[in-house]
């Protein structure tokens, strides 16, 4: 759907993963102009560590618009970050960068 | 004869030019006249709060439910509304006559 | 005549207001805050609440480390300042001096200029067409130019009778109550800055301009100095006034005057 902003860096053994995902999160509860806004939320989220899943998140229409993320992971400078999400409708977003 | 009907002719003018003036005059049977009354110091006075930027946020909400009420005929809660929206722009106008000379307490 | 009457009504209105010059303003208006806040730096000021709240600093500090949002925004202002050919406009020719220009009282025209105004102006004569005064563009736009003078300090002057009035104005409006909760600007951003209302902490109005447009995260989005004057207005169940009307424009006069020698920063993100 949206671009993702991913910065992960690394300090004294753990790599703080910071990420901010363009999306619209619309919970399909909303109405503008009388009309319902149909949803168009993230529903599931894995950010991987050198290829080796470290988060696999479920999320829901709670979470507010263009969310940002932190989490932390046992790392040093250089290992490879993923992020992949898939929506409710199906359309998918992911980026990589390699942890500084 | 003539003269009858021109005392009652005039008699029947007189009264129903009244019915026109409304407010102080109660000769018709009152229905809409105590709303017509809090509705104009309603918006006489949101009016003046506009004028001077002091009006408060729900005064125009109120109004036009009020008169939606009066509308569907609810008279009394009509006329309550309107009351109560005329107060917001009484209030508003004390506010302004203090605005103009605020300042720091410092 | 009418003229005649304006003028002896206004010099009436002033005389009702404490007319004092913006130095001694503001003098007593940090010495105020100092009083409150003994610790805090006059310079800290310029993050506002983050100077009185470690919490939230943290926080705050950790958004601008990794991601701040509206990076892309600001970005994206650059980039139509110009599209629109904004640069054309001698007012906005040099961005960095357009930020710290404004506002500024116009003798020519009688009224206080606002930085957005000018950009609204130009938007128009480059155009064509109207450009909104809160949020959207006008926010990424004016955010931009306003980045080009990070680490200026805020400079606002109040020179001749007619600029000290529309001043005074401004200052008559920030301390006066209002609306159905019957408070003024100051109830909150001064005699209470610091402290909280509900779940969040009531900023001091001292830093307040340094880093307008603001991104807050209610709005998820950027917006203009007066944005948040309508907003705030309706929260003290005001109506709220059109933005760059010369109410409004008189009070971000005074408004930004109080944060005259505070840096202007480019990290704008507020709750």
């Amino acid at each position: 759907m949206g671009s993702i902003k991913l910065k992960p860096k690394a300090r004294k053994g753990v790599i703080g993963i910071k990420a901010l995902i363009k999306h619209p999160m619309e919970t399909g509860l909303r109405k503008k102009k009388g009309k319902i806004v149909p949803a168009n939320h993230i529903v599931h989220m894995v950010v991987s560590h050198n290829g080796n899943v470290v988060v696999d998140a479920d999320i829901g229409s709670s979470i507010s618009k263009n969310p940002y993320f932190k989490f932390n992971v046992a790392g040093a400078k250089g290992d490879t970050i993923e992020l992949k999400y898939k929506d409710n409708k199906g359309k998918t977003g992911s980026a990589t960068a390699k942890s500084k | 004869m003539k003269k009858v009907l021109i005392i009652a002719l005039s008699v029947f003018a007189l009264t129903a030019q009244a019915d026109f003036l409304g407010g102080s005059h109660n000769w018709n049977n009152g229905s809409s006249d105590p709303f017509k009354s809090a509705l104009k110091a309603a918006e006489t006075g949101y009016k003046a709060n506009l004028a001077v930027n002091m009006a408060w946020r729900d005064t125009a909400k109120m109004i036009k439910e009020a008169k939606k009420l009066n509308a569907a005929g609810k008279t009394a809660a009509a006329v309550a509304l309107a009351n109560k929206a005329h107060h917001q722009t009484v209030n508003a106008t004390a506010q302004t006559a203090l605005a103009g000379s605020a300042g720091p307490r410092f | 005549m009418k003229k005649l009457i304006t003028a002896v009504a206004g010099i009436g209105f002033l005389v009702g207001v404490a007319s004092a010059d913006v130095a001694s303003d503001q003098k007593a208006f940090i010495g105020y805050f100092k009083s409150i806040q003994p610790n805090v730096e006059f310079a800290d000021y310029t993050n506002g609440v983050y100077a009185y709240d470690a919490g939230s600093r943290d926080q705050f500090e950790e958004i601008l480390d990794g991601i701040p949002p509206y990076e892309e925004s600001v970005e994206k202002g650059g980039a139509e300042y110009l599209k629109f050919g904004l640069n054309k406009c001698a007012a906005l020719a040099d961005p960095a001096a357009a930020r710290l220009k404004h506002p500024y009282f116009d003798d020519a025209t009688n009224k206080v200029v606002t930085l957005e105004g000018v950009i609204k102006a130009c938007y128009k004569q480059q155009t064509g067409k109207k450009l909104g005064s809160n949020k959207g563009k006008i926010a990424r736009i004016s955010s931009w130019i306003s980045d080009q003078a990070a680490g200026e300090k805020v400079n606002v002057k109040v020179e001749g009778a007619a600029a000290q009035a529309a001043y005074d104005q401004g200052k008559a409006f920030f301390y006066g109550k209002r609306g159905q909760f019957n408070m003024s600007c100051a109830d909150c951003h001064v005699y209470n800055a610091g402290k909280k209302a509900r779940a969040d902490i009531l900023s001091p109005a001292l830093g307040h301009t340094t880093h307008v447009p603001m991104y807050r995260a209610k709005w998820a989005g950027l917006g203009t100095l007066q944005r948040r004057y309508g907003g705030c207005l309706k929260n003290m169940r005001a109506k709220p006034i059109g933005s760059q009307t010369e109410t409004m424009n008189n009070l971000e006069y005074f408004h930004q005057a109080m944060s005259n020698g505070l840096e202007i920063t480019d990290a704008r993100y507020r709750k």
